[in-house]
C-alpha cells in the first residue's frame, strides 16, 4: 500500500488521497462531522439523505441514478451515524477504474464533479430545499427507525445504550427522535445545509488508481466561496458509576436478549485504549474468546455472546441471546469470566490468539477500496493516526498486566434485558 | 500428477488456474498480487434440500430436517480438539456456513495462511462424532433456531416458500426443528458425511497473493484420494402451481415486510441465461427504472426493495422482497408492471444503462479475496465460468433479454407472504 498524503483544503475540510492501482474501482468517501444534539440530529440526518438522492443538475431520483447507472453502475450512497458524541454524516461516491470503461468515459473525472454538484448544488430554491424530495426522505428515514424495532438484537442493543447513557450526548439516537423528523421542515433543510459547509469537519477521502489532484482542486475551490468557521471534535467520557441500572422490557419474542453495558474508565487519546480493546477481544471477540467457548460452547446457553468496546466513548457492551429460563445462569456465566479476567486468570494462548486475530482483520484492510478509505476517516479523533502496520505494533506490545489493569477498570454499569414471553 | 490449467481474462486483466488434484477434488487459485488478504474456501454439494439420497444405486436413506447445517457444526470438532482452538493459534477468521444446496468452510488471513490451510484441510477430511459431543450441540444449535423464529424477515421468506413449494424440502428450513434436530445421531452424521463429503463431490477456492506451487504443497500432503461415487438425490414430484396466493402472519414490529414470488418451471439455467435474467433483476429493482419509481412515488416500497432469482435443484424463481406499508397494492403494481413489459420489451435505453450497472457490479467484485472465491465455488457447482459470465454479461443484446423476458413470469402462479405488526 502507498502512504497517504493529506492536505488541508480549507479550515477543517482534510484530502486524504491514497494511490493503489491493485483495484478494479475508485472510492470518494466524504465523512462530515457535526456535534450531536438533540436540536439538530433529525435534520442534519435528513440533510444527508436529500442531498444523495438528486442535485441540481439531476433533478430527481431517476435522473440521477440512470446518470450513475450509465457510470457503469457507480453509486453514491449516503449514510448517518454517531461517531461518540458527534454525528457523522457520509457521502460516498464510488465507481469502476477509469481503464475498465467499455467506452472510454473519465468516470472518476465525472464522480467527483457529481461529488461537489452534491455538496454544493443541491436543488435548491429561495432558501428551501424541494418538498417532494424532503417527504420522500422523510418516510425513507422513519421506515429505517421502525425497522430497527423489527431487529431484536439491534433494538435491544440501542435500548442499553439509550438506557446507560440517558443523561449524555451519546444516548441521543443518529437521527433524532420519530416527532423531530417529522416536524423538519425545508427552510430547516436548507439552514442545516448551510450551517454545514460552514462549520462541519470534512474528511474526503479519494482511493484509486487515477490522479486525486483534480478532485482535489474542485473541492478547494468549491470551499473558497465559504466563510468556514469549523467545529471542534470532542467527547464527554464518563469515568463513574453512580447507580447500577436493571432494566426488563417483555416481548412477544422466542428468545430473549441479555445485553451488559460497562464504563471502561478509559476512552481515546488514553493510550490505554489499546490495551482495552485487546482486553474486549480476549474477553469476547473471537471463536476462541472466553464468552464463546464457556458461555457457549461448555454451558450450551447461547448460539451468539459478545463484547464490543467503543473507545471513543469509553464503554464495552456484552450481548447474547438466550432462552428466558437461562436469563440469570447467563448473566452469572458472563459476568464469571469479566471477574476472572479482572483475577488475573488469563492464558498466554489467550492473549496471543486474540492478538492474531486483531492483527490479520488489521492487516486485511489495506486490501479493499472501503477498508482503506475508513481506515483513516475512523481515526479522526485519536491522539495520533496509525497505519494499520504500526496500529499492530502497538497491539503486538501490550501486556498482561495491561490487560488486566484494564479489566480491573470495568465497571457494571447498566443491564437491559428483552424478556420473551406473553 | 494433477492437471493445472490457466483461464485468462483480456477484458480484466485478472487469470486463475483450475487444478485437477490427484485426489479427485478440484481447486481453484485467483492469484491477488500485492494483496495482504488471503482467503480459501472449502465447500460441497450438499445442502438442507438434500435429504433423501442413495449412494451408488443403494437404499435410499431419508434423513432428518437440519443434518446437513447440524453436521458443519460438528465438524469443528476434532478427536485433537476444536478447530477454532487452532485456528486461534494462526490468528485466521474461520467460519462456515449452510445453504439450501451447499456447505462451505472458510477462513481468512493475512498472517500464517500455510498453518490455517492445514487446519481447514485436515478438519474437513476428519470427521469426529460421538453420542456426547452431538447432544451438546442441542442446545447451542436450538437457540439459533429460535434467534431465527424472531426474525421478521427469515420467517417471511420461509413462509413464502411453504406457499410456493409443497413439497420440495427448499420449504423446510436450513437449520430443521428443535424436534428434528433432536432426532440426530452420530451414525447418521456419518451416514451423510461418507456420501457428500467425498473430494470429488467438493471444491477448493482460494484466492491471495500465493502460487499454484504454495497451494499444492499443502495439498499434496493433506488431501486423501476419494474414489469416485455415485449419488442420487431424491425429490418428490413438485407440482408446477403454487399451494396459494396469499399467507400472512403477525410480529411484534413495526414496518410491515413482504416477499412476493413468482414460480417457475424447474430446469437448469444456462451461463448465458444467468446473464439475461441478472440484466432483467436489474431493470425491475434499481432506481434508474420504471418500476422503482412508480412503487416509491406511490409509497408502496422503501430502499429495502429488491428481488433475487432464485434457484436450485428442482427449484426456480424470482422472488421480491422488502418492507412495505400496502404489501398487497405493492405485488399487484409489480404484476401489473410485468405483464406491459413483457408485452412492451426493455427499451434500448433502459437495456443498455441496466448492463452497464451489472457489468459494473460484476467487474467491482474482482476487488476482493472473498467474492472471487465464493464466485468460484458456485460456478464450479454450476458449471459456468466467471471470466464467461462477464463476457456474455457484455455480449447480451436486447432481443435475447426480451426474449427471455416473455418466458420468466408467469402471473397467475405468483405468491404473497406478509409480515404484519401485531395490533395492540
Amino acid at each position: 500500500m502507498n502512504p497517504i498524503k493529506q492536505i488541508e483544503l480549507a479550515d477543517g475540510v482534510v484530502f486524504n488521497s491514497i494511490y493503489d492501482n491493485r483495484f478494479k474501482t475508485m472510492k470518494l468517501l466524504t465523512n462530515i462531522f457535526l456535534p450531536l444534539s438533540e436540536d439538530t440530529a433529525s435534520v442534519n440526518a435528513l440533510l444527508c439523505y436529500v442531498l444523495v438522492r438528486c442535485c441540481k443538475k439531476y433533478p430527481d431520483m431517476v435522473k440521477m441514478s440512470r446518470k450513475l447507472g450509465s457510470l457503469y453502475g457507480a453509486e453514491v450512497n449516503g449514510s448517518v451515524s454517531k461517531m461518540s458524541d458527534m454525528q457523522c454524516l457520509k457521502i460516498d461516491i464510488g465507481g469502476l477504474a477509469d481503464k475498465y470503461a467499455i467506452n472510454n468515459e473519465n468516470i472518476s473525472a465525472e464522480l467527483s464533479q457529481l461529488l461537489c454538484e452534491v455538496l454544493f448544488n443541491p436543488k435548491v430554491e429561495n432558501g428551501k430545499f424541494d418538498e417532494g424530495d424532503m417527504l420522500q426522505e422523510k418516510r425513507q428515514i422513519l421506515d429505517m427507525l421502525d425497522s430497527e424495532f423489527n431487529d431484536k438484537r439491534v433494538y435491544a442493543s440501542q435500548r442499553l445504550i439509550e438506557t446507560m447513557c440517558a443523561d449524555e450526548v451519546y444516548g441521543i439516537k443518529w437521527c433524532g427522535t420519530r416527532e423531530q423528523i417529522e416536524a423538519v421542515t425545508t427552510e430547516d433543510l436548507f439552514k442545516a445545509w448551510q450551517n454545514m459547509l460552514k462549520t462541519a469537519h470534512f474528511e474526503i477521502t479519494f482511493v484509486g488508481e487515477s490522479n486525486p489532484e483534480n478532485a482535489a482542486e474542485v473541492i478547494k475551490n468549491s470551499f473558497k466561496e465559504i466563510n468556514r468557521d469549523a467545529v471542534d471534535l470532542s467527547t464527554d467520557v464518563v469515568y463513574t458509576v453512580f447507580e447500577e441500572k436493571n432494566v426488563t422490557e417483555k416481548m412477544d419474542v422466542a428468545q430473549s436478549k441479555l445485553e451488559i453495558g460497562f464504563r471502561t474508565a478509559c476512552a481515546e487519546p488514553e493510550p490505554e485504549t489499546v490495551a482495552t480493546r485487546l482486553m474486549s477481544v480476549i474477553l469476547g471477540g473471537t471463536a476462541s474468546s472466553k464468552l464463546f467457548n464457556n458461555v457457549r460452547e461448555k454451558k450450551s446457553l447461547c448460539y451468539y455472546c459478545m463484547a464490543r468496546y467503543q473507545r471513543l466513548k469509553g464503554i464495552m457492551v456484552i450481548e447474547s441471546g438466550v432462552e428466558t429460563a437461562n436469563i440469570e445462569a447467563a448473566k452469572e456465566a458472563i459476568l464469571a469470566e469479566v471477574e476472572d479476567m479482572k483475577n488475573g486468570n488469563i492464558s498466554d494462548f489467550e492473549i496471543n490468539s486474540a492478538k492474531l486475530a486483531i492483527i490479520n482483520s488489521t492487516l486485511g484492510v489495506t486490501d479493499t477500496v472501503t477498508g482503506l478509505s475508513s481506515w483513516y476517516s475512523s481515526q479522526v479523533m485519536d491522539a495520533e493516526v496509525d497505519t494499520p502496520e504500526q496500529a499492530c505494533e502497538k497491539i503486538n506490545a501490550v501486556t498482561k498486566e495491561e490487560i488486566v489493569n484494564a479489566a480491573k477498570k470495568l465497571m457494571l454499569d447498566t443491564i437491559f434485558v428483552l424478556k420473551a414471553g406473553e | 500428477m494433477s492437471k493445472v490449467s490457466e483461464i485468462k481474462s483480456a477484458r480484466t486483466g485478472d487469470m486463475y488456474y483450475k487444478i485437477e488434484h490427484d485426489s479427485g477434488l478440484t481447486i481453484y487459485l485467483y492469484p491477488k498480487r500485492d494483496y495482504n488478504s488471503k482467503y480459501a474456501i472449502f465447500g460441497t454439494r450438499y445442502g438442507s434440500i438434500n435429504n433423501a439420497f442413495s449412494l451408488d444405486g443403494g437404499e435410499v436413506k431419508k434423513v432428518p430436517d437440519g443434518i446437513a447445517h447440524y453436521l458443519e457444526h460438528k465438524m469443528f470438532e476434532c478427536e485433537d480438539g476444536d478447530a477454532f482452538v487452532k485456528y486461534a493459534k494462526t490468528g485466521a477468521n474461520a467460519n462456515a456456513y449452510t445453504s439450501f444446496n451447499k456447505t462451505c468452510y472458510l477462513f481468512s488471513c493475512t498472517e500464517n495462511f500455510d498453518e490455517s490451510f492445514e487446519i481447514l484441510l485436515d478438519f474437513v477430511q476428519s470427521p469426529y462424532f460421538t453420542e456426547e459431543t452431538v447432544a451438546k450441540e442441542q442446545g447451542i444449535i436450538g437457540q439459533e433456531i429460535r434467534m431465527y423464529d424472531d426474525s421478521a424477515e427469515w420467517v417471511v421468506m420461509f413462509n413464502l416458500l411453504k406457499n410456493m413449494y409443497k413439497s420440495h424440502p427448499v420449504q423446510i428450513d436450513i437449520a430443521g426443528t428443535v424436534e428434528s434436530i433432536a432426532e440426530i445421531t452420530p451414525e447418521l452424521l456419518y451416514d451423510c458425511y461418507y456420501t457428500f463429503y467425498n473430494l470429488n463431490n467438493m471444491v477448493l477456492c482460494v484466492s491471495g497473493d500465493l502460487s499454484v506451487e504454495d497451494i499444492l504443497k499443502t495439498a499434496d500432503k493433506k488431501l486423501k484420494k476419494c474414489e469416485k461415487h455415485t449419488i442420487e438425490n431424491y425429490f418428490e414430484n413438485e407440482p408446477y402451481e403454487v399451494c396459494s396466493h396469499y399467507v400472512e402472519q403477525s410480529f411484534p414490529i413495526s414496518v410491515p415486510l413482504f416477499n412476493f414470488g413468482y414460480k417457475g418451471k424447474s430446469h437448469k439455467v444456462s451461463q448465458k441465461e444467468t446473464a439475461e435474467i441478472d440484466i432483467i433483476m436489474t431493470v425491475l429493482t434499481s432506481p434508474s427504472f420504471e418500476l422503482y419509481n412508480k412503487l416509491d412515488k406511490a409509497e408502496l416500497i422503501n430502499q429495502t426493495f429488491d428481488a433475487e432469482y432464485f434457484d436450485g435443484e428442482g427449484y426456480n424463481s424470482v422472488i421480491f422482497s422488502g418492507e412495505s406499508r400496502s404489501p398487497k397494492e405493492a405485488g399487484e403494481m409489480i404484476k401489473d408492471y410485468i405483464e406491459n413489459l413483457k408485452q412492451n420489451g426493455i427499451s434500448p435505453d433502459d437495456f443498455e444503462i441496466a448492463k452497464r450497472e451489472v457489468y459494473g457490479d460484476l467487474l467491482s467484485s474482482l476487488n476482493n479475496v472473498e467474492a472471487i472465491s465464493n464466485a468460484l465455488v458456485d460456478a464450479h457447482f454450476n458449471d459456468t465460468d466467471i471470466f464467461g459470465f462477464i463476457d456474455d454479461v457484455a455480449g447480451c443484446t436486447s432481443d435475447d433479454v426480451n426474449n427471455r423476458l416473455k418466458k420468466m413470469f408467469d402471473t397467475d402462479n405468483t405468491t404473497l407472504s406478509v409480515i404484519l405488526p401485531v395490533k395492540e
